[in-house]
C-alpha cells in the first residue's frame, strides 16, 4: 500500500489528515479529494473499519445465507422438495470473510483512484496540526491544516466478563467462529444481538435473548418491537425482556449466566454467551486531552459543524455518538468536509437517518415514532397497512409485518415511518427521501407505484394516513 | 413596500371564502389590527385585521364575491409613505398587480394543479404552511438546494413577522374545542385504532372478492349511519302451512318449481307496507322520503357473497308472480347472470337465511332503506290455542320474524305496528294461490 512517509520524523503537509478508515473516514476522504484537498487517511487495521470488516458487511453476508436456508427449511418455496437439508456454517463464515476482504480491497482502490494517501499505522494527535503515526517499527509525523477523527467504536464489555473467543464472545469473535453452538445466550436485544439470534435460530441453535429494558430494540417504536418479539418467539427463540445480566461462570460444559428478571434470579446453562450490549467510542490513547478535544459521556463532543473544541480538529461517526450507524458516519464525513470547505450550512438531520435491522422479518425506522410525535405535540395521523393487504406480499409468501407512516394532520407532513417485514430496509429509502424533500402524505399518495411490488404498501400507508387507503 | 392582504386558510378543509362586508374604503387610512373586512366560509365567519398601519390603496375583491384561499383581497401602503391616497393607487402598485387588476386574481393552487412557471420552488410542506398562514412565497428565496423554500424558512419568516392570516388561523384553532377532539364522525373514526393482527404460520389469506368488499363496506356504513332497533314477532303458521301443503304439488306441476314460504312473507310485507309507508322510505339529508312504489329486495346468498335482487313493483304482482320473480332472480343471481339494474332500487328487504338452528336474528339494514325483515326457522312448537272457549296446548308450526328498523325516522309504535300487521297477515293466511 502507498506509504506517504519516508522514514522517521518525516513531515508532509496535507490539507486534511483523517484518523480511521471506516465508512466515516474513507467517505470523508473521497469527498475531500473531490473538493481538491490533499488527503492522508491513517488506518492501523484493515481499510473500511468495523463496517466493512467486522460489522455491516460480514454480518449481512451471514444473514443472507441464513435467510436462504430459512426459506428452504420452512418449505416456503412452493413445490420445492428437499431432503437432508444441512449447513456447513464454516463455509458461510468463509464467504462472509471473502466479502469483507473484497470490499476492503475495493476501498483501497477507491483511495488510489482519488489520489488519497493511505498511511498505515496508529495515529495520535501531536499538537499544532500534527499527527504522529506509528506502525510499531517506525514513527512519522504528518502535518495537516485540518484533522478529522473517525476512530469509530469497539464492543462494550461488561465488568467481570472476559472475552475468551470460545465460550464468551462479542460480535467480533462470533463473526469468525466457524462452528455453531448447540445453545447460546445473547445478552442485549439490540440490532446486533437480534441479527445473530435470527441466524442461530435458523440453524437450529437454541437461543435465549436477554434484554434489560422492557422491549426489544429499545428506543424504537414499541409496536415494531412487539411484532419482532412475536415473530422470534414463534421461531422458538426465547425472549427475556426486563431481564438483567448479573453474573457469569465459565466451566467445561459451557457457561452459566445469572440473570435477574421480574421473577427473580435465574441461571441459564448454555454452550456460549454472546455479549451484544452496545459499543463504546475509541477515544483512548489518541491524545485528545492534550489537544483540547473534549469528551462527553464517553463520546467526542462536537458542535453543529462537527468541529471539536480544538480548532482544526473535527470528528464524525461512531466516535461522536449515537446512532452508531455506518450511513450516519458516511453522511457526517461528507458534511464535516463540506463545513471545512465552507460549502455547507446544515448538519446531517438526525430525523432523516434511517435505522435498519436485517434479520427476518426486517425492521426499519426513520424519523419520529407515533409516541414521539404525540409527545412533540403534533396532531398525529398514522397510516398503518399490513403486508397481507399487498398482492405482492401474498403472492411471494411474505405477509408478515406492516408499514406505519406517522404524519401531522395539519400539513400532512411526514414525521416518520416504522416498518417490519420482508424488504422494509429497502422500502424505507422512499419515505426518507420524501421527508428530506418535505413531501406530504399527499404527494406520496399521488405517486404511482409499480404493481405488484412491496412498495405499494408505502403508497397505501400514505393514503391510509388520510383515511383513503384502497386495499385496506 | 406594499402589503397584500389575502384570503386566509381557516382550517384544513376550507378552500374558499366570501367577502361579507368591507369595513374600509380605498384610500382610507387604517391602524394596525383595524378590521378591514368580514368574511364567511362554509365553516366559520371571521374578520380580517390590517397587518400594518397604512393606507388601503386597493380593494381587489368586491363584497359578496367568493374567492379561493390565498387570493389577494386588498393592498395596503405602509404608513410611512406619505403620499396622497389617489396617487398611491396609481403608482404604488406592487409588481404584477396590473395583472390582478385586470381580473386575474392571483391564487395559490394545490401543488398538483399549480402551473409550473408561476411557482417559486418550495417544498410541499412549506407550500401548505404558506397557504394556511397567508404568506406569499413569490420573490422569497429559501435555504434549500438552489434556493428551494423549506419549512424552516417559513418558520423563520413567521418568527420575524406573524401574518394576519396566520393570526386568524391561530384564533380559529384556539376556538376549536381543543386539539385532538374530532369534530366530525369521520375524523373521530379515523383516529380509532384497530386491533393488530399477528400472523401465524398456516394462516390462510383469502383476499376479498369485489362483492365481498362491497358487502363489507356496506355493512359497516349501514351500522354507522342507521341506529338499528330490532324487534321480534312469533308467528303461528299452521293455517299457512295447511294452505301451502294443499297447493304445493299442483303448484310444482304448473310452474315447475317449489312454492316456498318466502313469497307469502313478501306478500304480507307488501300489505303491511301499504299501511305503514314510513317503513317504505329513505332518509335523504334531513328529510324522510316515503317511496312511491314498493320494490322488495330479497337477499340471496351466492358463492361470491350476498346479493339482493329487487322484485320491481311488488305491490302490483300476484303472489304467484312474486314467487316466479323470486325464483327467477335468485337463480340468475347464483349463476351471476343478474344485471346491476336488478340489484338497485329496492325500498324494503326480506331475508331468509333459511338454515336450521336459527330461532331469529337481526339483519343489517340495506341502505338507503330503513327496514329489513328476517325470517327465522319454521318449527313445530307448543302454542296456546282456544278450543270451545277453553285454553289448550296445541302443536303448531311457528316462525319468528325479526324486524330491524332505522330509529332515526321510525319509532317504536310504528315499528311494532308494522311487524304486528305482517304477522297477522301471515297467521290469517288469506292468500290467493
Ligand atoms: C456486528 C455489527 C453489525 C453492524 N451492522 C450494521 C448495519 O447493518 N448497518 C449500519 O449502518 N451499521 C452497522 N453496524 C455499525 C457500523 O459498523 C458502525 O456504525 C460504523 O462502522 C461506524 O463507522 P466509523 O467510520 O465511525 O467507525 P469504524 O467503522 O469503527 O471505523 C473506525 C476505524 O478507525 C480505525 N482506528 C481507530 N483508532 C485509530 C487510530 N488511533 N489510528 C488509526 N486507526 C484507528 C479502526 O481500526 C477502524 O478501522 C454494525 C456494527 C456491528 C458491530
Amino acid at each position: 500500500m502507498t506509504h506517504g512517509v519516508d522514514g522517521e520524523q518525516a513531515m508532509t503537509a496535507y490539507d486534511l489528515a483523517i484518523i480511521g478508515s471506516g465508512p466515516g473516514g474513507y467517505v470523508a476522504a473521497i469527498r475531500a479529494a473531490q473538493l481538491g484537498m490533499r488527503v492522508a487517511l491513517i488506518e492501523e487495521d484493515a481499510l473500511g473499519g468495523v463496517c466493512l470488516n467486522w460489522g455491516c458487511i460480514p454480518s449481512k453476508a451471514i444473514l443472507s445465507a441464513a435467510e436462504h436456508f430459512d426459506q428452504l427449511k420452512a418449505g416456503k418455496v412452493p413445490g420445492l422438495q428437499l431432503k437432508g437439508l444441512s449447513v456447513d456454517y464454516g463455509a458461510v463464515i468463509d464467504a462472509s470473510r471473502k466479502a469483507a476482504e473484497r470490499l476492503s480491497r475495493g476501498v483501497a482502490s477507491l483511495m488510489r483512484k482519488n489520489q488519497i494517501e493511505v498511511v498505515r499505522g496508529r495515529g495520535r494527535l501531536a499538537g499544532s496540526g500534527q499527527v504522529l503515526v506509528s506502525d510499531g517499527e517506525r514513527e512519522s509525523t504528518l502535518e495537516a491544516r485540518n484533522i478529522l477523527l473517525s476512530t469509530g467504536s469497539r464492543e462494550l464489555v461488561l465488568p467481570g466478563i472476559e472475552i475468551d473467543g470460545r465460550r464468551v464472545l462479542t460480535s467480533r469473535q462470533a463473526l469468525e467462529t466457524r462452528e455453531l453452538p448447540e445453545s447460546i445466550v445473547i445478552v442485549g436485544g439490540g440490532a446486533v444481538g437480534l441479527e445473530f439470534a435470527y441466524t442461530y435460530a435458523v440453524y437450529g441453535v437454541q437461543v435465549t435473548v436477554v434484554e434489560m429494558m422492557d422491549q426489544l430494540l429499545p428506543g424504537l417504536d414499541r409496536e415494531l418491537a412487539e411484532a419482532l418479539a412475536n415473530s422470534f418467539t414463534r421461531r422458538g427463540v426465547k425472549i427475556a425482556t426486563s431481564t438483567t445480566y448479573r453474573g457469569l461462570e465459565v466451566n467445561d460444559q459451557g457457561v452459566v449466566v445469572t440473570v435477574e428478571g421480574e421473577k427473580g434470579e435465574q441461571e441459564l446453562r448454555m454452550d456460549q454467551l454472546l455479549l451484544a450490549v452496545g459499543r463504546r467510542a475509541r477515544v483512548e490513547d489518541i491524545g485528545l486531552e492534550q489537544a483540547g478535544v473534549q469528551v462527553e459521556n464517553g463520546f467526542v463532543a462536537v458542535g453543529e459543524d462537527y468541529c471539536t473544541a480544538a480548532p482544526g480538529i473535527w470528528a464524525i461517526g461512531d466516535v461522536i455518538g449515537p446512532p452508531l450507524l455506518a450511513h450516519k458516519a458516511s453522511e457526517e464525513g461528507k458534511a464535516a468536509v463540506e463545513f471545512m470547505a465552507g460549502q455547507r450550512k446544515k448538519r446531517v438531520d438526525p430525523k432523516t437517518i434511517p435505522a435498519c435491522i436485517y434479520c427476518q422479518p426486517q425492521v426499519a425506522s426513520v424519523g419520529l415514532s407515533e409516541d414521539e410525535a404525540r409527545a412533540a405535540d403534533y396532531d398525529v395521523r398514522v397510516g398503518k397497512v399490513p403486508f397481507v393487504a399487498s398482492g405482492k406480499a401474498v403472492g411471494t409468501g411474505h405477509t408478515e409485518g406492516f408499514v406505519k407512516i406517522v404524519s401531522d394532520a395539519r400539513y400532512g407532513e411526514i414525521l416518520g415511518c416504522q416498518a417490519i417485514g420482508a424488504g422494509v430496509t429497502e422500502l424505507i429509502a422512499e419515505v426518507t427521501l420524501a421527508m428530506v424533500l418535505e413531501a406530504t402524505v399527499r404527494e406520496v399518495g399521488e405517486t404511482c407505484h409499480a404493481h405488484p411490488t412491496l412498495s405499494e404498501v408505502i403508497l397505501e400507508s400514505a393514503l391510509a394516513a388520510e383515511g383513503r387507503a384502497i386495499h385496506f | 413596500m406594499a402589503i397584500s392582504v389575502t384570503m386566509p386558510q381557516m382550517g384544513e378543509s376550507v378552500v374558499e371564502g366570501t367577502i361579507e362586508k368591507w369595513c374600509v374604503n380605498e384610500g382610507d387610512r387604517v391602524e394596525k389590527d383595524q378590521i378591514l373586512c368580514e368574511i364567511t366560509t362554509d365553516k366559520v365567519d371571521a374578520e380580517i385585521p390590517a397587518p400594518e398601519a397604512g393606507i388601503v390603496s386597493r380593494i381587489l375583491v368586491p363584497e359578496g364575491q367568493t374567492v379561493e384561499v390565498a387570493t389577494e383581497l386588498a393592498v395596503i401602503e405602509p404608513a410611512e409613505v406619505t403620499r396622497p391616497a389617489a396617487a398611491a393607487t396609481e403608482e404604488a402598485r406592487p409588481e404584477g398587480s396590473a395583472r390582478e387588476a385586470s381580473g386575474e386574481a392571483r391564487t395559490t393552487l394545490e401543488p398538483s394543479e399549480a402551473p409550473e412557471r408561476a411557482r417559486p420552488r418550495a417544498s410541499p410542506v412549506a407550500r401548505r404552511m404558506a397557504e394556511e398562514q397567508g404568506i406569499d412565497l413569490e420573490g422569497m428565496t429559501g435555504s434549500g438546494v438552489a434556493g428551494r423554500i423549506t419549512k424552516a424558512d417559513l418558520l423563520a419568516a413567521l418568527e420575524r413577522e406573524p401574518t394576519p392570516a396566520g393570526a386568524v388561523a391561530q384564533a380559529r384553532r384556539a376556538e376549536a374545542p381543543s386539539k385532538g377532539v374530532p369534530e366530525t364522525l369521520g375524523e373521530w373514526l379515523g383516529g380509532m385504532h384497530l386491533p393488530t393482527y399477528a400472523p401465524r404460520e398456516g394462516d390462510q389469506v383469502i383476499p376479498f372478492s369485489t362483492i365481498r368488499r362491497r358487502v363489507a363496506e356496506h355493512m359497516v356504513v349501514s351500522k354507522i349511519v342507521s341506529p338499528h332497533v330490532g324487534i321480534v314477532a312469533e308467528v303461528d303458521l299452521h293455517k299457512l302451512v295447511r294452505l301451502r301443503e294443499a297447493v304445493k304439488a299442483e303448484f310444482k306441476r304448473s310452474y315447475g318449481f317449489n312454492l316456498t314460504y318466502l313469497p307469502f312473507v313478501v306478500e304480507a310485507t307488501v300489505r303491511a307496507l301499504k299501511e305503514f309507508p314510513r317503513l317504505n322510505a329513505s332518509v335523504v339529508g334531513e328529510a324522510v322520503v316515503e317511496r312511491a312504489g314498493i320494490h322488495i329486495g330479497v337477499a340471496v346468498e351466492t358463492e361470491k357473497g350476498l346479493l339482493v335482487p329487487v322484485i320491481r313493483d311488488t305491490d302490483r304482482l300476484s303472489l304467484i308472480a312474486v314467487a316466479e320473480a323470486i325464483e327467477d332472480l335468485s337463480r340468475r343471481a347464483r349463476q351471476r347472470e343478474i344485471s346491476a339494474d336488478e340489484l338497485h332500487g329496492g325500498t324494503f328487504t326480506v331475508t331468509n337465511p333459511g338454515r336450521e338452528g336459527n330461532l331469529y336474528g337481526f339483519a343489517v339494514i340495506n341502505q338507503p332503506q330503513v327496514g329489513i325483515l328476517r325470517m327465522g326457522e319454521l318449527k313445530k312448537r307448543p302454542v296456546v290455542v282456544e278450543q270451545d272457549g277453553h285454553d289448550a296446548i296445541a302443536v303448531h308450526p311457528v316462525m319468528h320474524l325479526a324486524l330491524s328498523y332505522d330509529h332515526r325516522i321510525i319509532d317504536g309504535v310504528t315499528g311494532n305496528g308494522f311487524l304486528y300487521r305482517v304477522a297477522r297477515y301471515l297467521e290469517a293466511a288469506e292468500f290467493v294461490v
